[in-house]
C-alpha cells in the first residue's frame, strides 16, 4: 500500500516499516534542523545524525504517545528532536549529573518548606502536570524538559518575560500544592 | 525505559506531555539545512536493523565507532574537572579563584593555551534564597564568549543544576540566541562550577562586549533571581593575534576550498575557509565538504591539539557554497609555520545520490567500510615486561609501556608512532569483559610538550581478578590525503 500523510501515524502502528520510512523521507529536514539549532556549530555531523537516529527511533517506538486528536505531527516530532537535542548535548558534555537521581526537593520561595518526591511518583507528577492551566503547563513543559531559556519562550508567545516567570511560579506552585493533597503522608 | 533524569517519568510519559508544546515549522525557516538523500538511506537503513535485533532478541553490542576525543566544542573544549585537585571552602559567598575555571576546563582536554592570562577576572556575586551565584571570569575570542561561574549554597545542591545557565543573555543589548557549550561539576555537595559560552561572530567589529545576564531559576529546585551586568573585551587577545591571509587553496576532487583567513591567537589557530561545490547536483556524503576532517603539525612536525574541526554551513543557492572553521591548539609560540593534512572518516554504509539533467535524484548504496579494531586481552593486574604492540594500519603503532594501578586509578604509559601520533593516541580504549570502555579519569594524555608523542592515559582502576581488552582502531576507514597537503606561513 502506498503510504501518505493520512495514514502513516497508523500504519506506524501497525508495525508497518514502510511509514518508518515515509517519516524519514519527509521529516529529515526538520528533525536536522532543530537538531543543529539545539547543538550549533561545534558537533561533527556524525553526532547530528545519531541523535537524528534516536528520534526516530523515539517515534517507532513510543507513537502511542502520539495524542492524533490534541497535535500535529510535524509539532510532536519537533519536539521529540529538540528534547533529545538537549540530552545529547548534556551527555556529550559529560555533564556531571549523569549520577542517577533517586530523590529530589522542591523548595518554595521562603525556602522554608520541603517536599520531597521519591522515584515512585512520578504518575502523580504526570497527573498534576496534565492538571495544570493549558497555557501554564506548556510553558513549563518547554523550561523543565525542553530547556528553553526564559527570553526564548517569552518570544515565543509574544509575551513579557515577567509574564513567563509568574506562569512558570504559579505552575511550580500548582504542582507542589497538587503533590501535597496526593502524598499527604510524606511530609 | 528510559527514565528523564530530573522528573524521573517515563519516556513515553514526558512524549505524551510533549503533544501540548506546539513547535512552529518557521522558528527554523532561518536555516538551510538540506538533509541528503544518502543520509535518509542511512538513517532509513539503521531503523531496519535495529527493528529487526529488537525482534529477534539478540544482544549486540552497540560500539560506538565515532572517535570523540577530538569531538570539543568551538574553542573552548569543555567537560567536568577531574576531581576536586583545588581546595575550595564548602560555603563561602565570594570564592576566589585560585585557578582559571576556564584554563581548568581546557586543560582537562589537553589544551593548554593561556587562558588565564586572557580570562578577564568579573567577580561578581548575587545572593537570592540562599544560594549565591559568581560570575568569576570571561573570555571574549573571535567567536565566542566563555564565561565560568560558581554556585554555592549552604545547603546541598548536589543534582541539581542544570545545564544552559546563561540562556538569557544580552550582549551589547541584542539578545543572542545563547545555544554554545557548556559544561560543569560539582566540587563537592554545596559547590558547583561551570562554564558556559555563547558565539558571537553574528557581533561583528566589535571588540567589546556589554553583557546582561539574568538568571531566572538554576532549576525547579532553585528558583531565584540572580542579575548581572559586566564587560568583557577581546582587545588583548586581537592586540597579540596575528591575522593571515594565506591567498591559497586546495582543490579537492568534489570541491575547490579558500583558505580565507588564518588567526593565531595566544589561545590556538583558527583557519577560516569557504568554498564550492564542483558538482551542485552531487554532495558530500561526509560532511559539509568531503575531507572536512584535519590534521594539522607545527614546524617541527608535532600533531596540534584540534579543538574545533569538521562543522560549518552549507548552502548549494549562495557564494560561497558553504564556510567552515577549523581550530588547534598552538603548541609553540614561535612556530613559524603549520602544516595541514586533511582526511576524512568513511562510515561503515555509504552510497551515492545523483541528480541527472531532468533533476530526478538517483540513489545507488554500496557498502561502505567497516571499522577494523586491534584488540589485545589482558589481566587487570597486568605487569608489562616489554611494550605490547598495537598496530594501527597505515596510520601507525602504539607501544603500551607501562600500566600500573595506584590510589583507584590505573596509569597507563604509551608512545605513538606514526602519521599523525596525538590522533592514534587518543584512540586507545581499554575495554572491560562486557565491552564497555572503561572511563578515563582525565581526557588530556599529552602530559609533556616536550615529549609530545609519549603518552599516559588515566582510568578508573582495573579489577585484578578480571580480563580486559586493550582496544585500538587500525584506521582502515581513514582516507588520509597526505598528496593534498598544505603549509601555511604564520609569520606576516
Amino acid at each position: 500500500m502506498k503510504i501518505d500523510e493520512t495514514n502513516f501515524v497508523k500504519q506506524i502502528k501497525t508495525r508497518n516499516t514502510d511509514a518508518l520510512d515515509y517519516v524519514v523521507d519527509n521529516y529529515s529536514n526538520l528533525v536536522f534542523k532543530v537538531i543543529h539549532r539545539v547543538l550549533n556549530l561545534g558537533f561533527k555531523i556524525q553526532d547530528v545524525e545519531e541523535c537524528a537516529n534516536d528520534v526516530f527511533w523515539s517515534v517507532w517506538t513510543n507513537i502511542d504517545s502520539f495524542d492524533e486528536e490534541r497535535g500535529k505531527f510535524k509539532s510532536w516530532i519537533c519536539a521529540i528532536a529538540k528534547y533529545k537535542a538537549v540530552d545529547y548535548r548534556r551527555k556529550l558534555y559529560k555533564q556531571s549529573t549523569e549520577e542517577c537521581i533517586e530523590d529530589y526537593v522542591f523548595c518554595d520561595q521562603a525556602g522554608i518548606e520541603n517536599l520531597i518526591i521519591s522515584k515512585e511518583n512520578g504518575k502523580e507528577i504526570l497527573q498534576a502536570i496534565n492538571e495544570m492551566k493549558d497555557e501554564d503547563r506548556e510553558i513549563f513543559i518547554r523550561r523543565y524538559f525542553l530547556s528553553e531559556g526564559i527570553e526564548n519562550i517569552a518570544k515565543f508567545f509574544g509575551v513579557n518575560r515577567n509574564l513567563v516567570d509568574q506562569r512558570l511560579s504559579r505552575g511550580r506552585r500548582f504542582l507542589k500544592e497538587r503533590l501535597m493533597i496526593l502524598k499527604g503522608d510524606l511530609l | 525505559m528510559m527514565k528523564d533524569e530530573h522528573f524521573n517519568l517515563d519516556e513515553k510519559d514526558i512524549f505524551k506531555l510533549l503533544n501540548q508544546v506546539n513547535i512552529n515549522e518557521s522558528e527554523f525557516n532561518d536555516m538551510d539545512d538540506e538533509v541528503q538523500k544518502i543520509q535518509k538511506e542511512r538513517i532509513k537503513k539503521n531503523m531496519k536493523k535495529r527493528i529487526k535485533s529488537e525482534s529477534i532478541d539478540t544482544k549486540t553490542r552497540i560500539r560506538n565507532k565515532v572517535i570523540r576525543y577530538s569531538c570539543a566544542a568551538a574553542i573552548t573544549g569543555v567537560v567536568c574537572l577531574a576531581g576536586a585537585a583545588t581546595a575550595f571552602p564548602a560555603f563561602a559567598k565570594n570564592i576566589p579563584i585560585l585557578n582559571s575555571i576556564i584554563q581548568s576546563f581546557n586543560s582537562e582536554y589537553g589544551d593548554h593555551g593561556d587562558y588565564t592570562k586572557y580570562s578577564e577576572l568579573i567577580n561578581k556575586s548575587v545572593t537570592d534564597n540562599g544560594i549565591t551565584i559568581s560570575i568569576n571570569e570571561a573570555l571574549a575570542d573571535d567567536s565566542e564568549l566563555v564565561i565560568g561561574y560558581t554556585i554555592t549554597s549552604s545547603k546541598s545542591i548536589k543534582g541539581q543544576v542544570m545545564p544552559d545557565l546563561l540562556s538569557d543573555m544580552k550582549v551589547n543589548g541584542k539578545s543572542e540566541d545563547a545555544y554554545g557549550s557548556s559544561g560543569g561539576k560539582y566540587l563537592n555537595d554545596c559547590t558547583y562550577v561551570g562554564l558556559d559560552s555563547i558565539s558571537t561572530d553574528q557581533i561583528h567589529d566589535l571588540n567589546n562586549f556589554n553583557v546582561d545576564l539574568k538568571i531566572n531559576d538554576i532549576s525547579k529546585e532553585l528558583p531565584g533571581e540572580w542579575n548581572f551586568a559586566f564587560s568583557v573585551s577581546k582587545e588583548d587577545l586581537i592586540k597579540n593575534s596575528t591575522i593571515i591571509y594565506p591567498n591559497t587553496k586546495i582543490d579537492f576532487p568534489d570541491s575547490v576550498v579558500n583558505f580565507d583567513k588564518l588567526m593565531k591567537s595566544p589561545l590556538g589557530i583558527t583557519i577560516y575557509i569557504s568554498g564550492n561545490y564542483k558538482d551542485k547536483g552531487k554532495q558530500s556524503h561526509f560532511g559539509i565538504f568531503d575531507y572536512n576532517n584535519w590534521l594539522a603539525f607545527d614546524d617541527k612536525g608535532v600533531e596540534l591539539y584540534p579543538k574545533s574541526i569538521g562543522g560549518g554551513t552549507s548552502n548549494i543557492n549562495k557564494q560561497p557554497n558553504f564556510k567552515s572553521q577549523m581550530s588547534f591548539a598552538n603548541l609553540s609560540d614561535d612556530s613559524k609555520y603549520v602544516t595541514i593534512i586533511p582526511y576524512k572518516v568513511v562510515p561503515s554504509e555509504m552510497g551515492s545520490a545523483e541528480m541527472d539533467k531532468d533533476g530526478n535524484e538517483k540513489v545507488t548504496t554500496i557498502e561502505g567500510v567497516e571499522e577494523i579494531d586491534t584488540e589485545k586481552t589482558i589481566d587487570g593486574n597486568i605487569r608489562l615486561v616489554s611494550p605490547i604492540q598495537l598496530p594501527q594500519g597505515k596510520m601507525g603503532k602504539l607501544f603500551i609501556k607501562d600500566i600500573f594501578t595506584k590510589d583507584n586509578v590505573t596509569t597507563v604509559k604509551y608512545t605513538a608512532e606514526g602519521i599523525a601520533p596525538l590522533t592514534q593516541g587518543n584512540a586507545l580504549r581499554i575495554l572491560d569483559d562486557k565491552g564497555n570502555s572503561v572511563k578515563l579519569v582525565d581526557q588530556d594524555i599529552r602530559k609533556d610538550a616536550t615529549k609530545p608523542n609519549e603518552f599516559t592515559m588515566r582510568l578508573a582502576a582495573l579489577d585484578p581478578n578480571k580480563k580486559y581488552t586493550l582496544h585500538t582502531t587500525t584506521f582502515n576507514n581513514y582516507e588520509v590525503r597526505d598528496d593534498l597537503k598544505l603549509t601555511i606561513r604564520l609569520t606576516k
